[in-house]
């Protein structure tokens, strides 16, 4: 007689495991270029950020799989065992998805903000335009604070 | 088969927390440096956020042991199992990326004047 739950199970582990790994895998080695370019290219801090980012990711991913691994459908064949492992399997590439967006906008942002060239003219009131402006916007927060 | 459950869980566990700590160990060195830009200090508080983190593991992996229900089949195993250890790697994530973001907090305001009373506070507890 074959356990069709158990093969379920682990063809479940087998494949979410292998996608989480493929995906880290594809956005940390892109990722990295953005790092050198957050960190003022200080290659041994981006590959630091790298690696602690990429554990993370894994942590997460990882932990989810194997806490969401429960179902309580009867399977007695394998038409059933296919309809509960794309649904299993199916949840899991949304959550790397998400996972996978929310990365890369954050790496975006990041990467917006340390790429903008800093303007010391404007931020200590001496540009000759937005000078009064932002002395008058910081008054207003003085004021609200 | 409740035992072979609670062998099989407690491999697991303390396999991946030293496999998990030795990693971050090794790779967040760097990151700590640049926070505290002291190498002394990073490696000191380096040392001191394993053991913390090896401490805390342990402490939930035996914590959560218990299973109210009795495993009688491999796939009870399989369940249990993976319950338990899911819960376990999530929880890390949680604490990996406070202890990032905290860090991360820290090397930005190092180098920088904070006015705001707020922030001052949390930057006076966390450095």
């Amino acid at each position: 007689m074959v356990n069709y739950p158990v093969i379920a199970y682990i063809i479940y582990l087998w494949v979410s495991i292998a996608l989480t790994l493929w995906v880290a895998h594809i956005l940390f080695k892109n990722a990295r270029v953005f790092f050198t370019d957050i960190f003022g290219h200080n290659e041994e801090l981006a590959d630091s950020v790298n690696h602690l980012l990429k554990a993370g990711f894994y942590l997460v991913n990882i932990g989810l799989v194997m806490y969401l691994l429960e179902h309580s459908t009867t399977i007695n064949n394998y038409k059933t065992l296919l309809e509960v492992l794309s649904v299993k399997v199916g949840g899991v590439i949304l959550l790397l998805g998400a996972m996978h967006f929310l990365n890369v906008y954050i790496l975006f942002k990041l990467r917006r903000k340390a790429v903008t060239p800093a303007r010391p003219a404007i931020a200590s009131g001496e540009h000759p335009h937005f000078g009064e402006m932002l002395k008058e916007l910081d008054e207003i927060e003085i004021e609200k604070a | 088969m409740t035992l072979i459950t609670y062998i099989l869980y407690l491999h697991a566990s303390a396999w991946i927390t030293f496999w998990v700590g030795h990693s971050l160990h090794k790779n967040g060195r760097y990151f700590l440096v640049e926070a505290f830009d002291n190498e002394a200090i990073a490696d000191a508080v380096n040392k001191l956020l394993l053991v913390g983190f090896y401490l805390i593991n342990v402490a939930y992996t035996l914590l959560i042991l218990q299973e109210e229900y009795a495993v009688t089949s491999l796939r009870g195993i399989i369940e249990t199992l993976c319950n338990k250890v899911g819960l376990i790697v999530f929880v890390l994530a949680v604490m990996h990326f406070f202890n990032l973001s905290v860090f991360g907090v820290i090397r930005h305001y190092r180098s920088r004047e904070v006015t705001h009373p707020f922030l001052k506070n949390i930057l006076k507890i966390f450095s």
